[in-house]
């Protein structure tokens, strides 16, 4: 199959543009365009013309109407415009093929007086001509079958292709998808479609049969809810599997989209803690500011008073040591003692002895005077002051360099916080966080749904068993039963029928499997420019692809970005070969992710696969460089830039 | 002996600024700022004596600390006897705080540089490294 010639008429930045792929010995075409040129757009347009959707659309161009912009702006109000994409495929030189779909618009102002465009009808129809026939228009369901039986939908994937994702394939499919995929390419889902009929057919007059004996019949009946249930599992089986696909392929894109981005969440926690750290920093420095302060007050003045302090101090300790200064007594207490005679604090007569000295007391007291009172009284306060005073120096030195280093800190956290806000500024935070929250979520369901494809798994295989052992209990209760030869024979024809169709696409499948997988091995490493580094490639039983290293280990995880593209594409190449769908590849952005010796080489590959089939690269100016356009541009006359022109609405097409 | 420590009735408001502007005086009473004051006075060696006296701080409320720097000073500007009249210490001491006071609050209000508190620190390490 080749595509022939694509026709866009107003699909967005392709006004006007029609593309031809004529054939030569290389079926190689080129197209180079800066990004958001339409180079995306010429596979979402195929896509759309095929299928109505735009799978590879970009983030940017979601909002944007489909039809073109500067056709949109042109147009006066309540004109009806539309948007075409025609498809011209030919099939083995038997079928020439026209895809034609037409989405139809009304324009009308909005209340600021712009133009929107309102959809107001979509067609869909294919044209086919089979060789020397007449051709034959298709509409509507007929169009869609025809679409499905030359491109089914399910299996676009593989042969659409962003170049950029190449790399992660097999990360983001599963094997099922791949059994299913080569199923559909090969055929074998017709046979599965048989089979499935037969097998209810089976079911009917198995239950036909046993309704002449209660317990065949209970057995039917049993044989029936657990096949019944078998399919409902296999069904949420399906879906499980569906989900984790759907969710590998949009946690790809996050990824792809977060690979440059900063990780906003963990910024943000960090931004978080920095404040937090910053207020407890800013507390201790007022703490620390408050207690030097009240040091500076309390004992800072005292320094000013140092010289007084001491020389009072002094004074007053020369008066203690010259006996001076009396010993501090309550004079009254010992006044009215002797007066009395009666000690005053025990109440008891004083004995002779302790008259005598409370006389010598108060002579002594009696030469003391006032102002000794005060000085005694002065003198601990005084040396408590001369203690702080010396402490002063060193204390004020620990708080100040407490202060300095917290400030320090404190200009840390203020930095690492203005640096994380600088390098924030840079993004679009908000989508990031919430694509990040996203990618969390669903990590989350997939795991999710793995746990449960495991449960539904074993529960199929539990229930296939459990059937298993119904039939055969059910093939003796039958036999039991005197059936008239001709439904016996029937049922034995169909039962027979069915396992021999269950045995043909079980050895079938085998068969495709391991030609896909010889066929893989063949591409691989004849187009590999490392040949020692590998052993082999294996799909193995659950339908995953495993590339070994020579040294016995699987090693797809550790294969560079163009070992992993270039497998991809020998196994996706394999998968046409084998089924015979020989369809046509489209590459966008081929070796986006390959750079130096490695870009060289996948130029060779890519060059080498268009002998035998139509492959058309899109290239951004970054990726046709030098080296690329050494390796292909000799191989083709197909080469083509796209360039934006007037107000960016549109694009032309110029030869290389 | 006086019940109370006198200021000059001009000096109130002076009083009420300091504390406003001097961050470590903020939550001071208004014993303390008047000891600040004294201090300040007796630093400089400048007495003014009151011309209309107003009653400030209740001397029942000076601590042994608060009396032990009144009476230091005295005793610095006249003798050990000057403690035999308390009357004459508490003179000396509002002479010093009037004084003192009118310094600070032009100090305050000069366009010296930096803070009253930097320059304060400033002035207290020196006579630590100094003496």
């Amino acid at each position: 199959m080749r595509v022939e010639r694509i026709i866009f008429r107003n699909f967005r930045q392709l006004r006007a543009v029609e593309f031809l792929f004529p054939h030569s010995q290389h079926d190689l075409h080129l197209f180079v365009a800066q990004n958001g040129t339409a180079k995306t757009n010429i596979i979402n347009g195929i896509n759309w013309c095929l299928y109505g959707d735009e799978p590879h659309i970009s983030r940017g161009s979601e909002k944007l109407p489909l039809l073109n912009m500067n056709c949109l702006e042109e147009a006066s109000d309540n004109k009806n415009e539309i948007t075409i994409v025609e498809l011209y495929i030919s099939v083995d030189d038997e079928y020439n093929i026209i895809f034609k779909r037409i989405q139809k618009f009304i324009i009308k102002k909005d209340i600021q007086g712009r133009n929107k465009p309102y959809e107001n009808g979509q067609e869909f129809n294919v044209i086919m001509q089979r060789r020397n026939s007449t051709p034959e228009i298709l509409l509507n369901d007929e169009a869609v079958n025809n679409v499905e039986r030359f491109i089914p939908h399910k299996i676009r994937d593989f042969y659409f292709f962003d170049g950029e994702k190449l790399d992660s394939y097999f990360r983001e499919t599963t094997g099922n998808r791949i059994k299913e995929t080569m199923n559909k390419i090969s055929g074998i889902d017709l046979l599965k479609t048989i089979l499935n009929r037969l097998q209810t057919f089976l079911l009917d007059i198995t239950r036909d049969i046993a309704k002449a004996n209660p317990k065949a019949d209970n057995t039917s009946q049993q044989i029936l809810f657990k096949s019944n249930l078998l399919k409902e599992e296999e069904v949420a089986r399906d879906n499980y599997q569906e989900q984790i696909r759907v969710a590998k392929q949009r946690l790809s894109d996050i990824e792809e989209f977060l690979k440059d981005s900063p990780d906003v969440i963990s910024l943000e926690d960090n931004r978080n803690q920095f404040k937090k750290q910053k207020i407890q920093i800013t507390n201790k420095i007022n703490k620390a500011v408050k207690d030097k302060n009240e040091l500076l007050y309390r004992v800072g003045r005292l320094v000013l008073l140092k010289d007084v302090i001491l020389d009072v101090n002094e004074l007053i300790k020369n008066k203690k040591k010259n006996n001076e200064l009396p010993p501090r007594i309550d004079r009254d207490l010992i006044e009215d003692s002797l007066k009395t005679k009666m000690c005053k604090i025990s109440n008891q007569d004083l004995p002779p002895i302790c008259i005598t000295e409370f006389k010598k007391i108060i002579e002594k007291f009696e030469l003391s005077t006032n102002v000794a009172s005060q000085l005694t009284e002065m003198g601990p306060v005084l040396n408590q002051f001369e203690n702080e005073i010396k402490k002063f120096p060193d204390l004020m030195k620990e708080l100040t360099v407490s202060i300095v280093d917290l400030e320090a800190d404190l200009k840390k956290s203020d930095d690492s916080i203005a640096e994380i806000d600088n390098l924030l500024s840079n993004y679009q935070t908000d989508k990031i966080r919430n694509l990040a929250e996203e990618r969390m979520e669903l990590e989350k369901a997939k795991d999710s749904s793995i746990g449960r494809l495991a449960i539904e798994v074993e529960s199929i295989k539990n229930l296939k068993n459990d059937i298993e052992i119904l039939n055969s209990k059910l093939n003796n209760e039958l036999d039991k039963i005197e059936l008239n030869k001709s439904r016996l024979a029937e049922k034995e024809l169909i039962d027979r029928t069915v396992r021999y169709l269950e045995n043909i696409i079980d050895s079938l499948s085998l068969k495709i499997k391991q030609k896909v997988q010889e066929r893989t091995n063949e591409l691989f490493f004849s187009l590999i420019w490392k040949k020692g580094t590998y052993n082999k490639v294996i799909i193995n039983d659950e339908y995953n692809v495993e590339l070994f290293h020579s040294s016995g280990f699987s090693s797809l995880g550790s294969a560079s970005a163009a070992e992993r593209e270039l497998l991809a594409l020998s196994f996706i190449l394999a998968l046409h070969n084998i089924s015979g769908f020989d369809a046509p590849l489209f590459i966008d952005t081929p070796v986006a992710r390959v750079a130096g010796e490695n870009r060289i080489n996948m130029g060779k590959v890519l060059g080498n696969i268009s002998l035998g089939k139509q492959v058309t690269l899109l290239f951004t100016p970054d990726e046709y460089s030098e080296n690329i356009q050494r390796e292909l541009s000799h191989l083709t006359k197909n080469k083509h830039s796209l360039k934006l022109i007037s107000n960016e609405h549109e694009v032309k097409l110029e030869d290389l | 002996m006086a019940d109370r420590l006198f200021i000059d009735s001009d000096d109130r408001r002076k009083y009420e600024e300091i504390k406003k502007v001097i961050d470590f005086l903020s939550d001071k009473d208004t014993k303390d700022l008047f000891i600040f004051a004294m201090l300040n006075g007796f630093k400089n060696n400048q007495r003014k004596q009151l011309n209309r006296r107003e009653g400030f701080v209740r001397t029942e409320y000076l601590h042994d600390q608060d009396l032990a720097i009144i009476k230091s000073i005295a005793i610095s500007y006249e003798s050990f006897d000057i403690l035999t009249d308390l009357d004459n210490v508490f003179k000396i001491a509002e002479e010093l705080a009037h004084a003192g006071i009118d310094l600070l609050y032009l100090e305050i209000n000069s366009q010296s540089l930096g803070s009253y508190e930097k320059r304060f620190e400033h002035e207290v390490i020196s006579k630590c490294v100094n003496t």
